[in-house]
């Protein structure tokens, strides 16, 4: 056998996961198929408050999707100051029939993905959301997701998950579920 | 100068979590059929490293490559396979490529000078509904050949995605 070659007790792991990968927030798993995985539906999935750069953003299924050609994009919509709701990248393809484990990533400006294969995906290139006004005030925005394509009528669930590191002074994103 | 836990720390931060397999004999795991289970993945991790330093020199055609054993036992791999690593020498390090599943296994180095990961990494693993942490593995393959003698430590080099995220080597 192996070793861990420092020994570090799991919470300094979990701290040390965080300061590579950014600070996690998630959705709870979501599970009604009328609220969350209907064929069109947008819900708010994170608050945004300041600039926030963001690692990672996917939905990570947790119940098995079925043959129906269910699809996700993620939207901005800013609060302070307004903003009117905007696409942030492209549809993915259909994730009908995902496994559980499967993640759908939000690839910057021009796609969202699923990963090659249940419980693997890849680290998708940072990108940046919010802002700060000309007066130095936080912007306030909010992430939403938008399932089309295809209803789910079976056993889909999922959570969203975000990894971030704040850009600017009070910024931070929570789960707006 | 820094005293060495504080070079360790520091290094931890930066280049992420590393663990070490024991030294093993590349003929148990570097073989056609991969079922030599190396890092046992509690929950969801971010790959950032892995390779094989040979420590006896290698015999044998296999073309190593890593696979990822789903929770239903399905494994994919996680990159292509390279040339035959019939007579590596010892201090080459066999090395994951990161970026995609079609990337090849990296083995341009020479004896203890051999490139890092240069793609991005992976996120392996999950959490279920319930949010308990998935348990899934990372294998060893020697693709079409089995290796014949060498030796092999594999390091894994990771960060936590999740609450209570961890590697452990399996062997």
């Amino acid at each position: 056998m192996g070793n861990l070659t420092f020994n570090y007790s799991q919470d300094t792991q979990d701290r040390v996961g965080e300061v590579i990968t950014g600070i996690r927030v998630e959705t709870p798993v979501l599970t009604n198929l009328t609220t969350y995985w209907t064929n069109p539906v947008t819900y708010a999935i994170f608050n945004v408050v300041g600039l926030i750069k963001v690692n990672a953003m996917y939905l990570e299924v947790t119940g098995v999707f079925d043959a129906n050609a269910t699809t996700l994009a993620f939207r901005w919509t800013g609060t302070t100051p307004t903003q009117a709701i905007a696409t942030m990248g492209s549809a993915s393809a259909s994730i009908a029939s995902s496994k559980v484990g499967t993640r759908v990533h939000f690839l910057g400006p021009s796609q969202v993905a699923a990963g090659p294969a249940a419980q693997i995906s890849y680290m998708p290139a940072p990108f940046l959301v919010g802002g700060k006004t000309g007066a130095g005030v936080n912007c306030i925005g909010v992430i939403s997701a938008l399932v089309a394509g295809g209803t789910q009528a079976a056993a889909a669930s999922g959570r969203y998950v975000l990894h971030y590191a704040a850009m600017t002074e009070g910024a931070y994103a929570v789960s707006a579920i | 100068m820094a005293n060495k836990s504080t070079i360790e720390a520091v290094s931890d931060l930066h280049r992420g979590l590393l663990v070490e397999t024991a030294n093993l004999e590349a003929t148990d795991y570097w073989l056609t059929a991969d079922t030599a289970a190396i890092f046992t993945i509690t929950g969801r991790i971010l790959l950032l490293e892995l390779y094989g330093e040979i420590t006896e020199d290698m015999a044998g055609a296999a073309q190593p490559n890593w696979a990822h054993t789903a929770t239903d036992a399905t494994k994919t791999d996680i990159c292509a396979v390279p040339a035959s690593i019939a007579g590596l020498n010892t201090g080459n390090r066999v090395v994951w490529p990161g970026g995609t599943t079609a990337g090849t296994v990296v083995i341009t180095g020479v004896e203890y000078d051999s490139p890092a990961n240069a793609g991005v990494g992976f996120i392996l693993g999950g959490v279920t509904a319930a949010g308990v942490n998935m348990t899934t593995y990372i294998t060893a393959d020697g693709s079409v050949a089995d290796a014949t003698d060498g030796n092999v430590r594999f390091t894994c080099v990771y960060a936590p995605m999740s609450t209570g995220a961890h590697v452990s080597p399996t062997v």
